[in-house]
């Protein structure tokens, strides 16, 4: 459909006031009003224009006020503006028609003054403020004597005052775009640095946005802080001693090789310019097209695999943190004393008890509707249908550094306890109580688990997009893995090291070797089931997300009958597993496996070799390491599969 | 016959967010890139009169366009009088854009071979202050040897400064059959009337097609300034379904007025000398009307030159 001159573009619904001669008076009024009020509103928002054009709107209003009086009412619309001819294709509106833009409280706004509405202004003709919109500098030339003569000491300052004018226009065009559409929006780049920051006095703000270094190691220690902390003991004791220690440290220096290989991936690629997201290089790297699809449907597909298993885990360590603090509640409540409780330890209840109190599982009463594994994962649904069906997952971030008290508490409480407890381990009798051998052939529960443990790789290139010097992001993630290298390795060994029960006591969730009534265990409990309570809808968000944006594209709008099906599904799987197989052990080092094999050995290592392959630097020497690391973690999935 | 201005290249490379600055038009979501029949144009603009803005996007499916390339290419290409096609100066596949470029010059070549070609090397902000001379100065040497028989103007833009203003007025500048003229006749008009400064616009866009100034300015980008705010004024008239026809501001210090002039243009005349009326002014515009139109037909119907006659005189004081 021809769109007409080009002047006028008229939408569907055909605003068209009416010339009719019935309700001439009011009719006409109010679209005079109505019409005033959008000159006036124009004229109002364009308060940062130059000096001779804001004299020139403000005489144009005047102007047509001074002209409207001497004209008859429905004339008044004609005097600047003229209709087009009414034709037959436009509907006719008898009554006031309403604008597009919900301004019809506005209506009156035009005949009360400004005065009424926001009070009598606080300056007098002497103590006015010479203020300037921004861009601005040098002093406000007056009327008074000057006029088109003025000063023109804002010469500096006309590229940032047409730049302002240029994006006055764009956000005017961009008035009728979904927000989320990218056109015509001021990138950074083009925007002056002064104008980047809002002034707050006494405040001096980091002027570019970014963060420190020490801010970015914090933050990724802190994201890779996990669950598999309470598992490392476990996870240890599976590989042996000597096979431990090496396997430990093999893997963080495993996991630290390819993390810096992703993040360096664009450099690599010899892309310049800002770091941009991982999916995108990637797909840059392969050219696009059908392939690009496929890589960034496996891409989602391991990142939803990982937060799905990190989900399942999660509402498995919120039974047990919820069930012991349940626990707790009731033994104060009914007054039940325990006199070595700084001393308890529990072994599994599959294995015989040697000391310590514990709780038989009473099936009679509170004991009957308080169970870990039946009743209590039922009972976390019921916060969750609200909290997952949020649509905003801001608030739960604020949350997050609630784990790394957690995290600080523990270790300090096993260092504790292993002083207290002493060494109790021997390598070489395997009659002993406290034998550990070298090497084991269950190391690959500790490979998997660490795999989850050290598993940043999704996200990190994200992370360090807002580290001040980019120069110094290998170092900064260097210092972060041995940093959390040095959190989990020490909570695994000395707790290992020193358990004072058979080593087959220790159970893939640490704390769960300790009684409900260790009144410090108690409140980390609470710590953490409060942490994770707030980090699972955030898992959540992230999954709704990746897979609703690789489905519907990025333009997807929060759509609740979906939303709230999609968490219906990932609750029911969750509550399934806590209560038929909680056994995170097998299910931290199986998801550790998979995402381990997909993003920490095959995509860091397949896209340093393409990268460099393109850029005709690979050697032999390099393609074998790669190669070699691949295997790697082919086997380390392989080696899942073999466990008895 | 109309004649189409194509406002062609790459997916993503600006073509829209140029036509939505350029014609203050809403920006319109590209629903119909697979169309129906031959309905790959989003919209028809237009300007210069017998101008019709046909916008035509390259990029996606590539086998399609290629085949589209063949089944409907006549229909596409006859009758060009313009092709702007825009590059993306940080696109990584130059091969694909020139290939893409050269099968649509093959095709003006065949179907309309006196079309005019501009090519705009676009979103030159994202590329450093002092590299951009040298990457435009590379890509206009290669343009330029590849539109070999056609000669192509090249320009560099970017929405984000002055450049794209710059750009499309020197197309439409090109554009003006009898410009030269224009600009003599405006000049003997701004002398008659005693006025400061005379600029005609593009009607549908508000782009500067000539001025003349009896007295210099300091502002270079006011011509930019003037067309964005009346641009953003259009855009309020016409969601009360108006369309603007004439503004005047009045001051101590000098009276614009901005009238449509011909069927294609608007008049914005300056004057400082407040003593004259505007009442003259706008006589002298009003009569001065006539003789531009009779210009413009003129040049479209290629007869003889014309002056200004002397009747525009008129209501001159002293």
């Amino acid at each position: 459909m021809d769109r007409g001159e080009g002047d006028a573009q008229l939408d569907e619904e055909g605003l068209f006031m009416n010339l009719d001669g019935r309700d001439e008076a009011s009719t006409s009024e109010q679209q005079n009003s109505q019409l005033e009020e959008g000159i006036n509103e124009w004229s109002n928002e364009e308060d940062g224009g130059p000096r001779t054009m804001e004299e020139e709107r403000e005489e144009e209003e005047e102007e047509e006020e001074q002209r409207a009086e001497s004209i008859p009412r429905i004339l008044r619309v004609n005097t600047v503006l003229s209709h087009l001819p009414p034709s037959s294709s436009l509907p006719r509106v008898t009554e006031r028609t309403p604008l597009i833009r919900p301004a019809s409280s506005f209506a009156g706004l035009c005949s009360t003054s400004w005065n009424a509405r926001v009070g009598p202004s606080p300056y007098t003709a002497e103590n006015k403020p010479k203020r300037r919109p921004f861009q601005y500098v040098g002093s406000s030339s007056s009327i008074r004597g000057g006029g088109v003569q003025q000063t023109r000491e804002r010469e500096p300052n006309s590229e940032d005052a047409q730049l302002y004018n240029r994006y006055r226009y764009y956000s005017r065009l961009r008035a009728d775009v979904h927000p989320s559409e990218q056109a015509l929006v001021i990138p950074d780049h083009v925007v002056p640095p002064q104008l980047f920051l809002p002034y707050i006095p006494g405040h001096v703000p980091d002027a570019d946005g970014k963060q420190a270094s020490h801010i970015t190691i914090i933050a990724i220690w802190n994201t890779m802080m996990g669950t598999s902390l309470m598992t490392m003991p476990w996870a240890f004791g599976q590989a042996g001693f000597l096979g431990g220690l090496i396997i430990m440290l093999g893997m963080a220096l495993l996991a630290l090789y390819t993390a810096t290989c992703l993040l360096t991936l664009q450099k690599t690629m010899g892309m310049e310019g800002a770091s941009q997201e991982l999916s995108r290089v990637c797909k840059q790297l392969v050219g696009g097209g059908a392939l690009g699809r496929v890589l960034e449907g496996l891409t989602v597909t391991f990142s939803v695999l990982t937060l799905v298993g990190a989900q399942v885990v999660y509402w498995v360590l919120m039974s047990n943190f919820l069930f012991n603090t349940g626990e707790v509640i009731y033994d104060m409540l009914q007054g039940e004393i325990h006199n070595d409780s700084s001393n308890a330890l529990l072994c599994p209840p599959n294995v015989t008890e040697q000391t310590g109190n514990f709780v038989a599982p009473d099936p009679v009463g509170f004991h009957h509707w308080w169970q870990q594994d039946l009743t209590v994962p039922l009972y976390l649904i019921v916060p969750f249908l609200f909290l997952l069906n949020l649509r905003d997952a801001k608030i739960f971030t604020y949350f997050n550094s609630l784990g790394a008290i957690s995290v600080l508490v523990m270790y300090l409480f096993v260092i504790f306890k292993a002083a207290t407890w002493g060494i109790n381990i021997n390598f070489t009798d395997p009659s002993n109580t406290f034998y550990d051998p070298f090497f084991k052939n269950t190391f690959m529960c500790l490979t998997g688990t660490l795999s989850l443990a050290y598993f940043i790789h999704n996200c990190i290139v994200t992370i360090m997009q807002g580290n001040r010097h980019q120069e110094n992001n290998v170092r900064d993630l260097s210092i972060a893995y041995t940093l959390v290298a040095l959190t989990y390795i020490p909570i695994g060994v000395l707790f290992y090291t020193s358990f004072p029960l058979p080593k087959y006591c220790i159970v893939d969730n640490f704390l769960d070797n300790f009684p409900p009534h260790d009144v410090l265990l108690a409140v980390v409990r609470g710590f953490l089931f409060f942490q994770i309570l707030t980090v699972y809808p955030l898992l959540g968000f992230f999954i709704r997300n990746q897979l609703f944006t690789y489905f519907l594209g990025p333009g997807h709008t929060f759509y609740l009958p979906r939303v709230m099906f999609l968490n219906a599904l990932l609750i029911t799987f969750s509550v399934l597993v806590a209560i038929f197989y909680p056994n995170i052990g097998f299910i931290i080092r199986w998801v550790g496996a998979i995402s381990g094999l997909a993003y920490i050995f095959l995509l860091p290592c397949l896209t340093h070799m393409l990268a460099l392959h393109t850029q005709g630097r690979l050697t032999y020497p390099l393609a074998m390491l790669h190669t070699v690391i691949i295997i790697l973690g082919i086997g380390n999935f392989v080696a899942q599969f073999f466990t008895e | 016959m109309k004649k189409k201005v194509l406002l062609m290249g790459k997916s993503g490379s600006g073509k829209t967010s140029m036509r939505s600055i350029i014609f203050a038009n809403y920006i319109a979501r590209d629903t119909s890139r697979l169309g129906a029949t031959n309905d790959v144009e989003h919209s028809h603009v237009r300007f210069l009169g017998n101008l019709v803005l046909n916008l035509w996007d390259c990029g996606g499916q590539e086998a399609f366009m290629e085949n589209y390339f063949v089944s409907q290419r006549d229909n596409i290409f006859r009758n060009v009088e313009v092709l702007i096609y825009v590059f993306d100066v940080e696109s990584r596949e130059l091969e694909r854009d020139m290939h893409y470029y050269q099968s649509c010059l093959e095709a003006i070549l065949q179907n309309s071979p006196e079309a005019r070609v501009f090519c705009l090397i676009h979103k030159m902000d994202l590329v450093q202050d002092d590299q951009r001379d040298v990457i435009f100065h590379e890509r206009e040497e290669d343009l330029k040897r590849l539109s070999k028989p056609l000669e192509c103007v090249c320009f560099r833009t970017s929405i984000w400064d002055e450049t794209l203003y710059k750009a499309w007025s020197s197309i439409v500048y090109e554009l003006i059959p009898n410009v030269k003229e224009l600009e003599q006749n405006l000049k003997d008009f701004a002398n008659i009337m005693d006025a400061d400064e005379v600029l005609l616009f593009e009607r549908a866009t508000f782009l500067v097609i000539s001025h003349y100034c009896t007295r210099p300015h300091k502002d270079v980008n006011r011509f930019e300034k003037v067309s964005n705010i009346i641009k953003q004024f259009k855009l309020s008239c016409s969601k009360l379904a108006a369309h603007f026809q004439s503004m005047r501001v009045c001051n101590d210090n000098f009276a614009a007025f901005i009238e449509t002039f011909t069927s294609n243009t608007y008049c914005m005349v300056i004057m400082s000398d407040t003593t004259i009326p505007s009442a003259a002014t706008l006589i002298n515009i009003r009569n001065a009307r006539k003789h531009f139109e009779k210009l413009e037909r003129m040049s479209q119907g290629h007869l003889g030159k014309g002056h200004l006659s002397t009747h525009t005189v008129g209501v001159t004081l002293g």
